[in-house]
């Protein structure tokens, strides 16, 4: 049966990851004209526009031109970054586990503040805890992200005469403080996402609570403890895993801002140098490589679901 | 035997309706909003001074946004100047009370584009439902399936920076997000017999969306659209920041956060925190009121 509904989802999956590639595989079908002669003039990528032109694939055919570029892709060729002449599949193995790392981290700080703080926020609902969780919350959704990373390494600065370092580490330097290099901006990168989760977790578990077999359990005389984590609390926990995918999107989106302001080399600061140097192929390898990895745990997180939940399996 | 008509009763009932009076009506209507849903209230009177400051920006800024007073470089928040300068003698209160101006005319535009094309794509996919539908679902899965940032930097990457690109790769974005939400309100408004009603008595489906569908799910629409303003004022920040967003001389919330403000900060600390105040206030003015305005007017979203 699982195995039915997962096939089932691989069939939705599967054409929404095509189009996605279709889209990404269109950008570089807007770039003006213009730009073109600039990244030939400014960028020195190619001595004429026709070379240009050929790099850029723009002298062929359009569905030649994708059905080469995504057959490539699927061996794993992405291409050559234009500034920098390396493969990009190559810069991708080096960026993405450090994006990875950084977003795990997020994801971790989200789920442990997230579940918790809207656990206490429904049961003790319309209490003092309870307001102060979900004011808290509403500011986590509206403080933007590359203000709080700016003041937390501005801030220490001036008054504490300390500042997080901004200095990538690597593993095999020193695999403490390169552990330790993501819990700052990772912690940063997870509290949008808490509020998140916690205000869902709290009203699931409102929902939950009302329910007539939570009421049995009370007048069973079970403990607080036992009615609230042991009965209500899974289920009221499984709309929150589908969350968890939108989650991994928006988290994605962060490393943008958060790998610039605390100086980490990973994908999302990989395209902010290459949108700087007009490095289209490299755009494109990134946002191949990201929607790739978002409708794959967008899947992953479908089919937990479904094995949390056996009445999702139509 | 059909009654006779009671002609009394019609002036009274004509008496009470309360269309003859609009404006109390309305006020009432307000009224009541903000006893039951306070903090809703709060978010109304944030979103309303974000207007305020937006559209009367000259009279109420001390300073023009590029003005450069002389001899007030990095000067701290005093009576003199109420949030102090930037590095080039700035006053920021002033480009905080012109950034309203970019951030309204790009939230408001944004979301009015993203919507109306979102309403076209949610209605007919939800109406027509079949194979329409299921295709229209799929390009919108692909467009959800992008990281924003990082889908609209690449858009902006190619298209080039300025307002009316930020604005359009926004309201892409916008759209496919909300059509989802415009959609799931269509199907269950045309579950109602007085669609089918509609339909037998030969209405076209033009008519019956537009006279029929559209007016029902117009609360969702408007719900949809104000908890939207905030991501989006969010969302352009966070381009701006970059370097992406709106370009200089607008003073964007953003951008006075980033650039060459950032070497400054470590001496002038109120450079960068009254920015990020700025756009806190109003995402949350805007969540806050979207939030309410959604208990009020259709509760059935809650969650969502």
């Amino acid at each position: 049966m699982l195995r039915k509904y997962a096939f089932k989802r691989l069939l939705i999956a599967l054409p929404s990851l095509l189009l996605a590639t279709v889209i990404v595989f269109s950008l570089s079908r807007l770039i003006p004209g213009d730009v073109v002669t600039l990244m030939m003039e400014e960028n020195q990528y190619a001595k004429d526009l026709a070379e240009m032109r050929a790099k850029l694939g723009l002298d062929r055919p359009i569905y030649r031109q994708y059905l080469e570029w995504i057959g490539r892709a699927a061996t794993g060729d992405l291409g050559r970054s234009l500034y920098s002449n390396r493969p990009i599949t190559s810069e991708l193995t080096y960026r993405l586990p450090v994006s990875l790392e950084l977003g795990a981290v997020a994801l971790v700080v989200a789920v442990l503040l997230g579940v918790p703080i809207g656990i206490v926020s429904a049961v003790r609902r319309d209490t003092v805890r309870d307001y102060v969780a979900r004011s808290a919350a509403i500011m986590g959704l509206a403080v933007p992200g590359f203000w709080l990373g700016t003041l937390v390494v501005v801030l220490p600065a001036i008054y504490l005469g300390w500042s997080p370092s901004i200095q990538y580490t690597a593993f095999g330097a020193d695999p403490w403080r390169h552990f330790t290099q993501f819990l700052l901006p990772g912690f940063l990168l997870g509290v949008a996402s808490a509020a998140a989760i916690m205000r869902l977790t709290r009203t699931q578990l409102l929902e939950v609570l009302r329910q007539d077999y939570v009421r049995t359990a009370w007048a069973k005389g079970l403990r607080e403890r036992w009615v609230v984590l042991k009965h209500s609390l899974k289920n009221a926990l499984i709309p929150v895993v589908t969350i968890l995918g939108i989650q991994v999107a928006q988290i994605l989106s962060g490393t943008v801002i958060f790998e610039s302001i605390f100086g980490l080399p990973g994908m999302g600061r990989y395209l902010f140098d290459s949108i700087t140097e007009r490095d289209y192929p490299a755009i494109q390898g990134i946002n191949l490589v990201v929607v790739t990895t978002v409708v794959a745990i967008n899947l992953l997180v479908d089919l937990v679901y479904a094995w949390l939940d056996p009445r999702i399996r139509y | 035997m059909a009654r006779p008509l009671d002609l009394t009763l019609q002036p009274k009932w004509r008496d009470r309706a309360p269309a003859a009076r609009p404006l109390r009506r309305a006020l009432a209507a307000v009224g009541s909003f903000c006893r039951r849903k306070p903090l809703g209230a709060l978010g109304g009177v944030i979103v309303l001074a974000l207007l305020v400051m937006a559209g009367f920006a000259e009279w109420i800024a001390p300073y023009a946004y590029d003005q450069q007073l002389p001899g007030a470089r990095l000067k701290p928040p005093g009576r003199e100047y109420l949030l102090g300068t930037d590095n080039v003698g700035r006053d920021i209160l002033s480009r905080i009370v012109y950034g309203a101006r970019v951030s309204v005319t790009v939230g408001f535009l944004t979301v009015l584009l993203g919507n109306a094309v979102a309403a076209f794509i949610g209605i007919t996919s939800g109406y027509f439902r079949g194979r329409y539908d299921i295709l229209v679902q799929r390009v919108v899965d692909a467009w959800q399936s992008f990281p924003y940032l990082i889908i609209i930097l690449s858009l902006l990457a190619v298209l080039g920076p300025g307002m009316l690109n930020v604005i359009l790769a926004l309201s892409i974005l916008v759209a496919a997000a909300t059509s989802r939400v415009i959609r799931g309100a269509t199907l269950s408004v045309v579950e109602h017999p007085y669609i089918e009603a509609a339909r037998a008595m030969g209405a076209g489906h033009g008519r019956v969306i537009l006279r029929h569908v559209l007016p029902n799910v117009a609360a969702t629409i408007v719900i949809v659209a104000t908890i939207g303003l905030g991501g989006v004022i969010l969302a352009e920040s966070a381009l701006s920041f970059l370097g992406y967003g709106v370009p200089p001389p607008h003073p964007s919330w953003g951008s006075m956060l980033s650039g060459s403000g950032r070497t400054y900060m470590y001496s002038a600390p109120w450079i960068a925190i009254w920015p990020g105040v700025a756009i806190s206030l109003v995402v949350f003015g805007f969540n806050m009121l979207g939030d309410a305005l959604r208990d009020v007017l259709d509760p059935r979203l809650r969650g969502s």
